[in-house]
């Protein structure tokens, strides 16, 4: 991890003009391209300090845009299907009943399972791994922890 | 019986609705500062959040306007239950976390966390409000049909109604007491549609002549008469009773297929639809009414009066038209299935034939014009599969456009959900990332849920007899009537409530970005926290004088097809912004801005230029150069591109360094 440095939130809140609180920092990453907010009320967002880890964030956005990626090619062929070959849809493969209802239903089934996947799939990060009872952690860096 | 009232369904109804505005009461006294306000404070438990999201987004769309048009139209209606559920992947896999991250309390606030640019603030502001009334539009006109038919007030009275309840709402409460009503009304509407359901198996499928008021359509069989041959024609009317019309007017409507029919010994006439089909022709009892003649309308339980000519516009009831839909053969020549399961209803729906109306609109002798509603027999295996609406039928048909605009209204439902301002606005009240992730989850397994049943609901509605073939939108709460009042009074109530919701959220999320993106962040107004609120109170009774407003000019659309322009508004404005946010490095503060602006007003633009607003909402012929330039309705596969592109075109040009620079200077 680079060293992130946090600003001090009064000076950036007033800058900003966005939050009437005063209870947040904008973490800011060495290169300026990555921001996060914490939350200094809360006492597991305020110990985490500068070293957010980022990369349990890029896994899990990784992962979202491969399941989307997944998600999109079925509702694709689904929406071109109804587009260019309707006739298609009369077809019954099973069941007495035709591949429009089929893939229809699918689609809702497939979306279920694959939001249901990526909740099983995604990596904790640091936040919620704070908010952990004291005997699940331990004091090695996120990442190596989750190895 | 289209409009009798039971004294049970209205106590029922208020205490509902008693009962969710005394809770907003009771919670909004908690939210008292803008945190508190807008955003529950950060601390609504995720499965709360994940109920709400789904009370949020089952809508008045969702519940009236899908079963409404599955219950008109079929598959077609399933289409928009699958298309709406998608655009949840978006939402989960691409925005949710990100967004979480980023945001403060309005989307323009997570667009604008790492520009800090008033331009940005100004155009999603704008987008926000625009995406907001335009989605509020088919929630108004739902609150009116669904107070239609359970109190007998007409449409704009419900509208009116609505909009003073939900300002009453906003004003006293904010997002925790809308966040628990919408947990409420989510779980509620998929626990009764999923009973609502059962009941629908329960009861099964029969073979019917007409609607829930026993009257019983006349089909008059030709078998093989030669039509064009008149006097053939006239004797074998003869023998069933009927003799056929001619006025000046008779030619143009038998070019539209309709003849006029007169009993004999009777003055009474009749219009009917010539429908042709392998077992030979067939004549078909129409319904008609005409505007300028309606209070002629005969009431519930009336005879309707033979012996005058103005009886032929009246065959109805308080609407002025008789219930309809029902099935007029089932598969083997049953005659009624009994109790039925889930996937066996579906293949018997399959194999049955079943009586659609359509309307279409005939010139009388007198050259005014008459509405008729028409029976159209369709096999069921035609009904469950995609282009029987209007808006698809063109998939079936040689031509690039129909098919553009099918998939252009695919694409704006896949990318709509996740850039709307008030399910966005859901992302920050729970506390962190995980928390997002997991209502979202439960968001989707209760919407998944619902949506699956909708195609029942909506299939059982076409088959209950008590469709009111004025208004698709009034199929649910008829279809619950058909088989309990009580059921009936406790769907419109829930379906009430849900409108309450969705509307609430909505005039928050405007009133958030009139207040505190436009006012505080971009004109420069300072406000205390305090008067922030009051700013919000004072936005959320504007905007919903506007919605009141809109919601009674629009009464006749389908509000799912409303629904549908404003997922293509909020899709071709906020998404490209947000996305390349997220995503792309090199995007700048100008792209956005460029985006937002040309995402709204294309989209805007070509909405208002479309065939079916000139249609529909105009109701003049569209000139030719419009229609060269808009060749189909729906724009988001031409809009969400233009704003994609010109966000990186225009942040190329800028360049990252030069728009960074200026803005981001931490």
């Amino acid at each position: 991890m680079g060293p992130w440095h946090a600003k001090d939130h009064r000076e950036l809140l007033q800058r900003l003009s966005v939050l009437d609180d005063s209870n947040y920092a904008i973490l800011v990453s060495p290169n300026g391209h990555r921001y996060f907010r914490r939350n200094l009320n809360d006492p597991a967002e305020r110990q985490l300090g500068v070293s957010e880890p980022s990369s349990a964030h890029v896994a899990n956005t990784r992962l979202g845009l491969r399941l989307f990626a997944v998600y999109s090619l079925f509702y694709l062929a689904f929406s071109l299907t109804g587009a260019f070959a309707p006739q298609v849809a009369d077809w019954k493969p099973a069941g007495g009943v035709n591949i429009a209802i089929w893939s229809g239903f699918g689609l809702i089934a497939l979306a279920f399972v694959l939001a249901l996947s990526y909740g099983l799939m995604c990596r904790p990060t640091s936040v919620e791994l704070k908010r952990l009872p004291e005997a699940s952690r331990n004091d090695k860096p996120v990442e190596e922890s989750l190895r | 019986m289209n409009d009798s009232r039971s004294a049970m369904a209205v106590a029922v109804f208020l205490v509902v609705v008693g009962f969710t505005l005394g809770l907003s009461f009771f919670l909004g006294r908690k939210a008292k500062d803008s945190s508190g306000y807008f955003a529950a404070h950060g601390q609504i438990p995720w499965f709360v959040n994940g109920l709400a999201f789904a009370g949020d987004y089952l809508s008045a769309a969702s519940f009236l306007g899908i079963c409404g048009m599955i219950a008109f139209y079929g598959y077609d209606g399933f289409l928009y239950s699958i298309g709406y559920l998608a655009g949840w992947i978006v939402a989960l896999f691409v925005i949710a976390e990100p967004l979480k991250r980023l945001g403060k309390f309005t989307f323009a606030d997570a667009l604008n966390a790492r520009f800090q640019s008033k331009g940005i603030q100004l155009a999603a502001g704008i987008s926000t409000l625009a995406v907001s009334v335009f989605y509020l539009i088919p929630q108004m006109v739902g609150a009116g049909v669904l107070v239609q038919p359970l109190l007998g007030f007409p449409h704009w009275v419900g509208v009116v109604l609505v909009g003073t309840v939900v300002i009453l709402i906003v004003v006293t409460a904010g997002m925790v007491s809308t966040t628990w009503v919408q947990f409420i009304k989510g779980s509620l509407l998929v626990i009764f549609s999923a009973l609502l359901t059962v009941l629908i198996l329960q009861r099964g499928l029969e073979v019917k002549q007409g609607g829930v008021d026993g009257y019983e359509f006349a089909s008059i069989a030709l078998g093989s008469t030669d039509l064009l041959d008149a006097e053939e024609v006239q004797d074998e009317l003869a023998k069933q009773g009927y003799s056929r019309i001619y006025d000046s007017a008779s030619e143009s409507w038998a070019q539209q297929g309709f003849w006029q029919l007169q009993k004999a010994g009777g003055e009474h006439f009749m219009i009917v639809k010539v429908f042709e089909s392998s077992e030979g022709v067939r004549l078909l009892e129409c319904q008609t009414s005409s505007p300028t003649r309606q209070r002629g309308g005969i009431r519930e339980g009336e005879v309707p009066k033979e012996g005058s000519h103005s009886s032929l516009a009246f065959r109805a009831s308080g609407s002025g038209l008789r219930p309809t839909g029902f099935i007029s053969r089932l598969p083997g020549d049953q005659t009624s299935t009994g109790p039925i399961g889930p996937w066996k209803y579906l293949q018997t729906i399959s194999d049955s034939e079943i009586v659609l109306w359509r309307r279409a609109t005939l010139i009388d002798s007198t050259g005014e014009p008459i509405d008729v509603y028409y029976p159209k027999p369709t096999p069921g295996e035609q009904i469950m599969r995609p282009g029987e609406h209007p808006t698809f039928a063109g998939i079936r048909q040689p031509g690039l456009w129909p098919k553009l605009n099918f998939l252009s209204l695919m694409f704006a439902l896949f990318c709509g959900t996740a850039s709307l301002p008030h399910i966005l606005i859901r992302y920050y009240t729970v506390k962190d990332g995980a928390a997002a992730r997991k209502s979202t989850i439960v968001g989707i397994a209760a919407i998944g849920s619902f949506y699956v049943l909708t195609l029942y609901m909506g299939l059982g509605a076409m088959t209950s007899g008590a469709l009111d073939v004025t208004n698709d939108n009034m199929s649910a709460p008829l279809l619950a009537r058909s088989i309990s009042q009580s059921l009936f009074a406790i769907i419109s109530a829930i379906a009430f409530t849900t409108i309450l919701g969705t509307v609430s959220g909505l005039i928050l999320a405007s009133a958030g970005a009139v207040s505190h993106d436009l006012l505080k962040c971009v004109v420069g107004v300072r406000m205390t926290d305090a008067q922030q609120v009051r700013i919000a109170k004072i936005a959320s009774v504007a905007v919903g004088i506007v919605a009141i407003v809109l919601g009674i000019s629009f009464e006749k659309m389908n509000v799912s097809y409303l629904v549908g322009w404003a997922f293509s508004v909020a899709a071709s404005a906020n998404l490209p912004a947000l996305v390349m946010l997220l995503f792309w490095r090199r995007t700048t503060r100008q792209g956005i801005i460029a985006a937002i602006v040309v995402g709204m007003v294309s989209s805007l633009g070509w909405i208002l230029l479309s065939a079916d607003t000139f249609d529909k909402v105009y109701q003049t012929a569209r000139p030719e150069w419009i229609a060269t330039l808009v060749p189909f309705s729906q724009p988001g596969i031409v809009t969400i591109p233009l704003s994609f592109l010109t966000l990186i075109a225009v942040s190329l040009f800028v360049g990252w360094d030069k728009g960074r620079a200026k803005d981001c200077d931490f």
